[in-house]
């Protein structure tokens, strides 16, 4: 039995009992999270912004942070889908960060950003084939091995449909969730987003993906782009920037989804023009109304 | 084959302009102007880490300045990590090098402190470091042969210019540099410690060659040498206390 088949079903029981909205914590709003106390119970850090040394600053005022709220360690930097394989340094440095933290739940990108040793710092697309099945299964096993922890793997935001898919994302989802163990962060502001870019419908999207992997929601904003194709017609397209309010569409779909996978964890991004705490703390309470209405939902069914 | 097509996408990225639509197109087939939207967030997002870690070199060279130069850095230089804090070291560098800089050399300079002042925040600091009182241990004739071991976040700038003063200028909301001289040649010791976090500060060349000396290994009678070499009139006593006092050395070897 793998490391990760023995964890699961406490790794599906943290899920469960930190089943409450809650916001990421950012660097401007270190020094005032504390009073937000009495609402959150838990928060999101980026992972690589806290590899540190633990005398510095930051990661100090981390330490604090953690006596009063359970965390979820987001990586943006594993590039989980490079060909290459994995920096093993950076797995090394994530396995000591996360052995300190205890986190309840991590999580990495459906995506690569490092190539050739250079990262470029974006979460690029990967083409759904048998290959990259078999290459993003193989680092997942990697990391989740030296993590020594079950991974949530996040659905990307979609730009361009690559020529040489073969598999439908939720099916490939399945797919590498069924070899690994890992879970999914599912990000319905992504699904949101692809579905407009790439011109699909996300029911049929829904009844292919395995809803019982998801671990971890997110929610966020995201802008709209106009850009001229190259025979002139112009192109209207969603971009998932993290730097505006959730919108009402994007909590719809998040009922939808969690009508099929009851209370879960659910986790408001914003990562850019970040306003002051108050305004991701009506966010988070808006998410929270949401898991509270299924939460209700369910007792009905119950009763 | 997918390493091959990542390392394709990447040199896209890279690229600059024109762009090539048929490269685009074998790349990512028909809506290949969407492309912008990877290329646009790679260049985006790093020349807005470089302006994090350099703002004062922004607010020297303007917004259009600083965003071109710093593109050029990326297509050239990008991350070789994950960690975008430790992003940029080469940087000072390449703007020492920009033709359109020659006569701003202080430019380079001060983004050459700027760095120092991430290096020297992300090192942290020590648990504990030397103190002045810990002399009083030792014997005199022990004093010349002890080795001060400088904590990790220690930088000694050495610049041409007044890289300091126009730095101190522009940690207010309207910089003034009138009475500042450029040219003014200025060494600058750079330090984080528990009182000050990160704290850049004057020093004489002198003093800067003892803490140059020091971070190579040398003992105290030959960092001192060094220093006399430079200024005959060098105070080893009171740099010492100095360095002492703000927590400089992690701990001191004894021969």
């Amino acid at each position: 039995m793998s490391v990760i088949e023995r964890d699961m079903p406490a790794v599906e029981s943290a899920a469960r009992s930190y089943s409450r909205a809650a916001i990421g914590l950012r660097n401007p709003h270190l020094a005032e999270i504390g009073t937000a106390r009495s609402e959150l119970t838990w928060l999101e850090i980026h992972s690589e912004n806290y590899l540190l040394p633990p005398t510095t600053p930051r990661y100090q005022a981390l330490e604090r942070v953690r006596h009063d709220f359970a965390l979820s360690c987001h990586g943006v930097g594993l590039s989980i889908c490079s060909a290459e394989g994995l920096d093993r340094q950076n797995l090394q440095d994530l396995r000591v960060l996360y052995d300190r933290l205890q986190p309840f739940q991590v999580s990495e990108h459906l995506a690569w950003s490092m190539i050739d040793g250079r990262y470029y710092n974006d979460l690029l697309p990967i083409p759904y084939t048998d290959e990259t099945l078999d290459i993003v299964c193989r680092n997942i096993d990697h990391a989740q091995e030296v993590l020594g922890r079950r991974l949530l793997i996040e659905n990307p935001s979609r730009y361009i449909d690559l020529p040489n898919n073969e598999w439908p994302e939720p099916v490939f989802l399945g797919e590498m969730a069924k070899r690994t163990g890992c879970g999914l962060l599912f990000d319905v502001n992504n699904l949101f987003i692809s579905a407009h870019n790439l011109r699909f419908e996300t029911a049929k999207y829904l009844r292919d993906l395995p809803v019982a992997a998801i671990g971890q929601f997110h929610v966020a904003g995201h802008s709209r782009r106009e850009l001229t194709a190259a025979d002139g017609t112009l192109d209207q397209l969603l971009i998932d920037d993290h730097g505006s309010t959730v919108p009402e569409t994007v909590w719809q779909l998040l009922d939808e989804m969690l009508a099929l996978t009851g209370a879960l964890p659910v986790l408001v991004e914003w990562d850019n023009q970040v306003p002051a705490l108050d305004v991701l703390l009506a966010e988070a309470r808006q998410a929270q109304q949401r898991l509270d209405a299924v939460a209700g939902k369910a007792g009905d069914h119950a009763a | 084959m997918l390493h091959e097509w990542q390392s394709h996408f990447a040199s896209q990225l890279r690229a600059s302009p024109p762009y090539s639509e048929a490269e685009l197109t074998a790349l990512v087939g028909a809506r290949q102007h969407r492309f912008s939207v990877y290329r646009d967030n790679f260049i985006g997002s790093l020349v807005d880490a470089l302006a994090e870690t350099f703002p004062v070199t922004r607010q020297l060279l303007g917004e259009r300045f600083f965003a071109a130069a710093a593109a050029d850095f990326i297509r050239r230089e990008p991350p070789a990590a994950a960690r975008l804090s430790r992003y940029g070291g080469a940087f000072p560098v390449c703007l020492h090098a920009h033709s359109a800089l020659h006569e701003l050399r202080y430019v380079a300079d001060v983004a050459a402190l700027e760095w120092a002042r991430v290096e020297s925040f992300f090192a942290g600091m020590p648990e504990t470091t030397v103190t002045p009182e810990t002399l009083l241990g030792f014997a005199e004739e022990v004093l010349p042969h002890l080795v001060f071991e400088p904590v990790a976040s220690l930088r000694v700038i050495v610049a041409p210019t007044a890289v300091l003063n126009i730095w101190q200028a522009h940690q207010q909301a309207e910089p003034q540099l009138d009475g500042i001289d450029p040219w003014q040649a200025q060494t600058v010791r750079v330090l984080c410690n528990r009182l000050q976090g990160v704290a850049a500060m004057a020093i004489t060349p002198a003093h800067a060659t003892f803490l140059q000396a020091l971070q190579q290994g040398a003992d105290l009678l030959a960092a001192y040498e060094a220093a006399a070499a430079v200024a005959g009139d060098f105070d080893l006593q009171a740099a010492l206390v100095a360095e002492l006092t703000i927590g400089s050395f992690g701990r001191v070897l004894v021969p």
